[in-house]
C-alpha cells in the first residue's frame, strides 16, 4: 500500500490539491457572494449608471471621480477545471464566478467611496489579469476588476446644506 | 424617469449547474482520450518498432549508455556467452552482438537497454546465489532483446509522453501522464515480462540441460517483498508469486528436469 501512495506521490498531490481548492474556495465563494449581496442591498439607493449626464448644472453640488477596485485570485479546483476546459474548449464556468464577484465588489467599493453621493454617472469596468501566465505552474492567476465613475451630489439632497466632505 | 432601486433576481452572468459534474464530464473525456492516445500510440510504435535498422538502435544504445559507468564482470560474461550459444538461428538475438555489465546501484534490477546492452545492478547481484539465477535473470533480459521490448517500451513512453504533454499541456500533464503511463503501460508491461521469463527459462534448460535455479531468486524476492496485489495492480512487473507460478507450471509441462546448481563464485576471477 505504501509502495503504491510512493509512485503516485504527484497524482495524490494533484487530488489533494483540487479537494482542498473546491472545499475551501466553495466557503469563501458563498462567504463572499453573501457579503455582496448585503452591501448591495444596503447601498441600493446609490445608482451607478453609465450615462454621460444626469442632472443640470445648477443642482450639482459637488462632483468628484471615484474608484474601486477588487483583485481575487482562483483556487486550484477552478484553475484544474479550467485548464480541462481549455482542451475541449466552450464556457469556462469555473471562472465565470470570479469575474463577476470581482466585478460587483469593485462597484460595491466604488460606491462606499462616494457616501452621500446621489448617483454615480458614467461609469466605466477595466479588467486585468494578475499574472498574465495564470496557467502556468507556480503562477498566480487574480483578475483585478477596476469601476470608476463620476460621483454626484445634489443640492437637493438631504445633506445638501452640509458643506461637501468626502 | 423615476429611478427605482431593485436587487438582482437572478444572477445572469454566472453559469448554473454544478462544477463537480463539470469535472466528472471533462475528466471522463480526458481519460478516454488518453486510453485512445495510448493505443494509437502502442499501434503505431508495435509496427514501425520492426523496421529500426539494427545500426540506428546502436546508434541509439550508444547516446544512452554512454554515461554509464558500466564495469565488466567475467561471471556475467561467461553466463552470457553460455547462453548466447544456445540462440536459434531463425531469431533476431542470432546475429546480434551483446554487452553485459554491473552498476553499482543497490536497487535489485537488471535492464536491457537499445543497442544490446544489459545491465545488472550490484544489489541484484548481491541477491543471487546460483550461477543458474543469474542465467535465469540474464535469459529474461535476452528475451525482452527477442521480442523488441526495449524499443517497444521505450518508443511507446516517449510517443505517449510527447502527445500527451502536447495536448494537455505541461501542467496537468506532467503529473496524470505518469500515473496512466503506468497504468496502461502495467498489464502490457506485465506480458512482456511474462513472455522473456518464458524465454529466459527456455534458454536456461538449452545451456544447463535442466530447469534447476529458475524460480529460487524469485522465491527470494518474493519473501522479502511481501507487498501486497493492490501495488501490482499498477507494478510493470507480475508479483513474485505469480511468475513463479507460471514458471512452475511451464517446468512441469515441458516436463524439464530440475537439478543441481552451479554455486557462483563469490567474487569475479581476476
Amino acid at each position: 500500500m505504501i509502495e503504491l501512495i510512493m509512485q503516485n506521490v504527484g497524482l495524490l498531490t494533484l487530488l489533494f490539491l483540487v479537494t482542498l481548492g473546491y472545499t475551501v474556495g466553495t466557503l469563501v465563494e458563498k462567504r463572499h457572494y453573501r457579503s455582496l449581496m448585503k452591501r448591495e442591498q444596503a447601498l441600493l439607493t446609490l445608482p451607478a449608471v453609465t450615462i454621460k449626464h444626469d442632472q443640470s448644472v445648477d443642482e450639482i453640488r459637488g462632483s468628484m471621480m471615484v474608484s474601486g477596485s477588487a483583485v481575487i485570485s482562483i483556487d486550484y479546483f477552478k484553475r484544474f477545471l479550467a485548464r480541462l476546459r481549455n482542451i475541449f474548449g466552450g464556457r469556462v464556468k469555473s471562472y465565470e464566478t470570479l469575474v463577476d464577484r470581482s466585478r460587483r465588489e469593485a462597484i460595491l467599493r466604488m460606491k462606499a467611496s462616494a457616501p452621500g453621493a446621489a448617483i454615480i454617472v458614467n461609469m466605466r469596468l477595466e479588467t486585468a489579469a494578475i499574472g498574465n501566465s495564470a496557467n502556468q505552474k507556480r503562477m498566480i492567476g487574480s483578475v483585478e476588476t477596476l469601476a470608476y465613475g463620476t460621483a454626484i451630489w445634489l443640492r437637493t439632497s438631504p445633506t445638501s446644506e452640509a458643506p461637501l466632505k468626502i | 424617469m423615476k429611478f427605482k432601486p431593485r436587487p438582482l433576481a437572478r444572477n445572469v452572468n454566472v453559469s448554473q449547474g454544478s462544477r463537480l459534474w463539470d469535472l466528472c464530464l471533462l475528466l471522463s473525456g480526458m481519460v478516454a482520450g488518453l486510453v485512445l492516445l495510448f493505443i494509437l500510440a502502442g499501434f503505431f510504435v508495435d509496427s514501425l518498432v520492426k523496421f529500426i535498422p539494427p545500426s540506428y538502435e546502436d546508434l541509439l544504445g550508444h547516446h544512452l549508455t554512454n554515461n554509464l559507468d558500466l564495469s565488466e564482470d567475467p561471471r556475467l560474461d561467461h553466463i552470457l556467452q553460455r547462453l548466447e550459444g544456445e540462440f536459434a538461428p531463425d531469431e533476431a538475438n542470432h546475429t546480434r552482438h551483446f554487452r553485459i555489465g554491473i552498476i553499482d546501484r543497490e536497487e535489485i534490477n537488471a535492464v536491457a537497454l537499445p543497442g544490446g546492452t544489459i545491465v545488472v545492478f550490484s544489489g541484484l547481484l548481491k541477491e543471487v546465489a546460483s550461477e543458474n539465477e543469474l542465467a535465469m535473470i540474464v535469459g529474461h533480459e535476452l528475451g525482452h532483446f527477442a521480442h523488441q521490448d526495449h524499443l517497444t517500451r521505450l518508443g511507446r513512453v516517449l510517443l505517449f509522453g510527447i502527445a500527451s504533454r502536447l495536448v494537455l499541456g505541461e501542467a496537468i500533464s506532467s503529473r496524470l501522464t505518469a500515473f496512466f503511463t503506468r497504468t496502461l503501460h502495467a498489464s502490457y508491461s506485465r506480458r512482456q515480462e511474462t513472455a522473456a521469463d518464458l524465454y529466459g527459462l527456455s534458454l536456461l534448460v538449452k545451456a544447463y540441460g535442466h530447469a534447476g535455479g529458475a524460480v529460487d531468486f524469485f522465491i527470494r524476492i518474493a519473501e522479502r517483498r511481501r507487498s501486497g496485489r493492490l501495488a501490482h495492480l499498477v507494478a510493470s512487473h507480475p508479483h513474485p508469486e505469480d511468475r513463479i507460478e507460471i514458471l512452475k507450471k511451464t517446468i512441469q509441462a515441458k516436463g524439464w528436469p530440475v537439478s543441481s546448481k552451479i554455486a557462483l563464485p563469490e567474487t569475479p576471477p581476476p
